[in-house]
């Protein structure tokens, strides 16, 4: 059998003796002790057990995961491992799983303890599957977070790899607190609840190492396309939609469309803000536009955006009067147009903040103003009462007309004044004209 | 070998490289000189195909970097100026986890491990960690990674930064013992004096522009800058090494003169013995080894750019 060197390497790093021994010990003298110190003994075992789990797992873990990326970085140890054999799956499956062994090691003795101490009547099985299910997909959250990272800056902070962890964990809890709820309801048929969510679960992971392995091509240098991005959006689609539904069990085919639509914003959004945007591979993408093959060249963000344009199109050709007789909407369509105008004036301000030179700051930047037009100024003109004006700075479904034409003349400035500085560094310098 | 055609690189807002173009002929060591910022290293990555460059065209032994960056990889050995090794690691470890990393079958890896140790003399630090070693059999270990699976072309940048003479020394005597078994060497180093021991070719940078590409100092394929020095003055000795076929670029002083010859070791021996048979009362007969420093400082003197910092 192939030996994974990846995989290998990090069980050389995490499999000491002294730790081998170490975990255990640790673990059983603590899980001995909550057991004679508490009065209701194995189920404060088999709950202790979860918490500790949690612990190992889910936190040390998925920091670990994030940093198995960021540490190459600090200790230049990743342009050697891009330069070797090693192929992109198994650097993907390496990382994820070797650089978590150890975390696994002392999850697998709590879930041990928890198996033991469970009542058989218990779901205990699938509880099983359900934290594993859970670590497996922080972990690769962790590593798709700590790729991201460097994809956009080669650097390394103290502390960024907990900073990724925090982000990576966080959609855990509400997963789990989900599969301890009620019944779901998803397309007109009623789950039960951690059924459900074990299924969600075991797609939404395998999305996520799909996205590792796509990131890790990229570094490795191999070519990507969107299309596996494009692909997670409309799975992304499909998932969400499935929640929409009335309460008599139907299903309005605009709502549906709504949340698409909303949710193509949002992934174009995600994808800006996370994607390096270096001018000189927009300048290739310009190039590829002229010669073809611009599908190499596309980021993620500008297809996710053709994407959010169809679902936006789509959804000016539904029936609006749903929304407009249940949200008392005046014109749904124009709200939807707002919608997607705003979307490219903010893309608009992104780039033109990139365009600056400064890429550390840019996003912070584009950041901060997103935080000052959506936030600060109109909540000034509203505690001002100057209602109307806010119509520059949200979508506002109560003046639709106005809110779409005022819209689209920030869409028009602030691309104007971007291709001015596109031109002032660019456009004009012959340097640039055989790239 | 390597191929380089209008290559350009820019970080944002910043060109690194400007429409740089050379070609290195197999087996020989080029030396990659520059001041600080030049873009030697940036060069060296993008011919590892680690960075891609925003325009012009690389070939390595055959391979379009571009089009197909893991060919080169597997082509390519390379050492960053900051080389990272696993330090929790032994070198043992560090060297069989380079030999599965670069796909050497399980059955010829640890014939490469102990070679790759023999050659950067390690092998008695097998089991000791590599955190726990002196910056010398550091760098040592990282050329051993870089060379276990034995690439064609090695891309070294700034090896010997941080090394002691004796330790610049067995780097030395390393290279031109990687470039007699055939590797293709391309060196990025400050320290000219020692680059002058190994080199045959040299690429001067300047802000990103090649600014000399000299290879006539290659021994192999190219005239060989030669000196002969005379007991006593000789008439007519222009013109008897005029008529002399390979030999140009005759400069006549009072009682020697160098030249350049085109011609291996055997026909050096020919020269020689031809010139005495012709009664030239030779007393030195020397191949003159390229003076990186005078070369370099001249081209920047032409190129009117002086960077005090440069050694």
């Amino acid at each position: 059998m192939k030996t994974n060197p990846e995989f290998k390497r990090n069980i050389w790093l995490e499999f000491t003796i002294p730790r081998i021994i170490g975990m255990p010990l640790v673990l059983f003298t603590a899980f001995f002790f909550i057991k004679i110190s508490s009065k209701s003994g194995l189920e404060s075992s088999a709950i202790s057990s979860m918490i500790v789990f949690g612990m190992i797992v889910f936190l040390w873990g998925t920091r670990a995961a994030a940093e198995s990326i960021i540490t190459e970085i600090r200790d230049r140890t990743w342009d050697c491992q891009r330069m070797s054999a090693i192929g992109p799956w198994d650097m993907t499956l390496g990382k994820l799983f070797g650089s978590t062994i150890y975390q696994w090691y002392g999850g697998f003795i709590c879930l041990l303890i928890y198996i033991t101490s469970s009542k058989p009547a218990e779901n205990v099985l699938k509880n099983v599957i359900l934290l594993t299910l859970c670590g497996i997909f922080s972990h690769g959250l962790g590593l798709l977070a700590g790729l991201l990272s460097i994809r956009k800056e080669r650097r390394y902070n103290r502390g960024k790899g907990s900073a990724l962890a925090v982000f990576a964990v966080l959609p855990v809890f509400p997963v789990l607190l989900k599969a301890y709820g009620d019944n779901i309801s998803w397309y007109g048929h009623t789950y039960n609840n951690i059924d459900f969510i074990i299924g969600s679960l075991f797609f939404f992971t395998v999305w996520t190492i799909f996205g590792i392995y796509r990131l890790m091509r990229s570094e490795l240098q191999m070519r990507s396309t969107s299309l596996a991005w494009l692909l997670f959006v409309v799975f992304l689609i499909f998932y969400s939609a499935g929640f929409v539904n009335n309460a008599d069990g139907s299903y309005t085919l605009t709502g549906r469309l709504t949340v698409s639509f909303l949710i193509t914003v949002f992934s174009t959004y995600l994808m800006i803000f996370t994607e390096r945007k270096y001018t000189v591979d927009y300048l290739r993408l310009i190039k590829s536009f002229k010669t073809g093959g611009c599908k190499n060249e596309m980021p993620c963000w500008m297809a996710t955006l053709s994407v959010a344009f169809v679902a936006g199109c789509a959804l000016l050709f539904a029936d609006s009067s749903v929304m407009e007789n249940v949200y008392k909407i005046k014109d749904f369509r124009a709200l939807t147009v707002s919608f997607f105008f705003f979307l490219l004036r903010d893309i608009g301000i992104i780039l033109y903040f990139n365009l600056s030179g400064n890429l550390k700051r840019a996003d912070m930047a584009a950041m901060f103003s997103f935080i000052m037009l959506y936030i600060f100024i109109p909540g000034i003109l509203l505690l001002s009462h100057y209602n109307f004006i806010t119509i520059f700075f949200w979508p506002r479904y109560e003046y639709p007309f106005f809110g779409v034409v005022t819209v689209l003349i920030e869409v028009i400035v602030v691309y104007w004044i971007l291709y001015r500085r596109w031109n002032a560094t660019y456009g004009m310098n012959d340097n640039y004209n055989n790239v | 070998m390597i191929s380089v055609n209008r290559l350009n690189f820019e970080y944002p807002g910043v060109r690194a490289l400007k429409d740089v173009s050379f070609s290195i002929k197999p087996g020989s060591i080029t030396a990659l000189v520059g001041p600080n910022g030049a873009g030697k290293s940036t060069l060296l990555r993008c011919l590892a195909a680690l960075d891609h460059p925003i325009s012009g065209a690389i070939k390595v032994d055959g391979i379009d970097v571009l089009e197909n960056p893991r060919d080169c990889h597997r082509k390519v050995g390379y050492l960053s100026d900051f080389f990272g090794l696993y330090d929790d690691l032994t070198v043992r470890q560090c060297l069989t986890y380079a030999t599965m990393a670069h796909g050497l079958a399980p059955q010829i890896q640890e014939r490469a491990i102990m070679d790759a140790a023999f050659r950067l003399e390690i092998s008695d630090r097998l089991e000791s960690k590599a955190g726990s070693l002196s910056r010398g059999l550091r760098q040592r270990l990282a050329i051993a990674q870089s060379i276990i699976h034995n690439p064609k072309i090695l891309l070294l940048d700034e090896p010997a930064s941080g090394l002691d003479p004796e330790a610049r020394n067995s780097l030395s005597k390393l290279f031109l013992e990687l470039r007699d078994h055939g590797m293709t060497l391309l060196v990025s180093s400050h320290i000219l004096t020692e680059l002058e021991e190994y080199s045959t070719n040299l690429i001067i940078l300047r802000n990103g522009e090649l600014i000399e590409h000299c290879t006539g100092c290659s021994q192999n394929y190219a005239a060989v800058p030669m000196r002969i020095s005379l007991a006593s003055e000789y008439d007519g000795l222009y013109e008897t090494l005029k008529g002399i076929n390979g030999i140009t670029d005759i400069n006549i002083h009072v009682a020697s003169a160098s030249f350049k010859f085109r011609g291996d070791a055997a026909a050096q021996h020919l020269l020689l013995k031809a010139l005495i048979d012709r009664g030239m009362p030779i007393k030195a007969f020397t191949e003159e080894k390229i003076n990186f420093h005078a070369t370099y400082f001249a081209t920047s003197k032409n190129d009117r750019l002086q960077d005090e910092d440069f050694l």
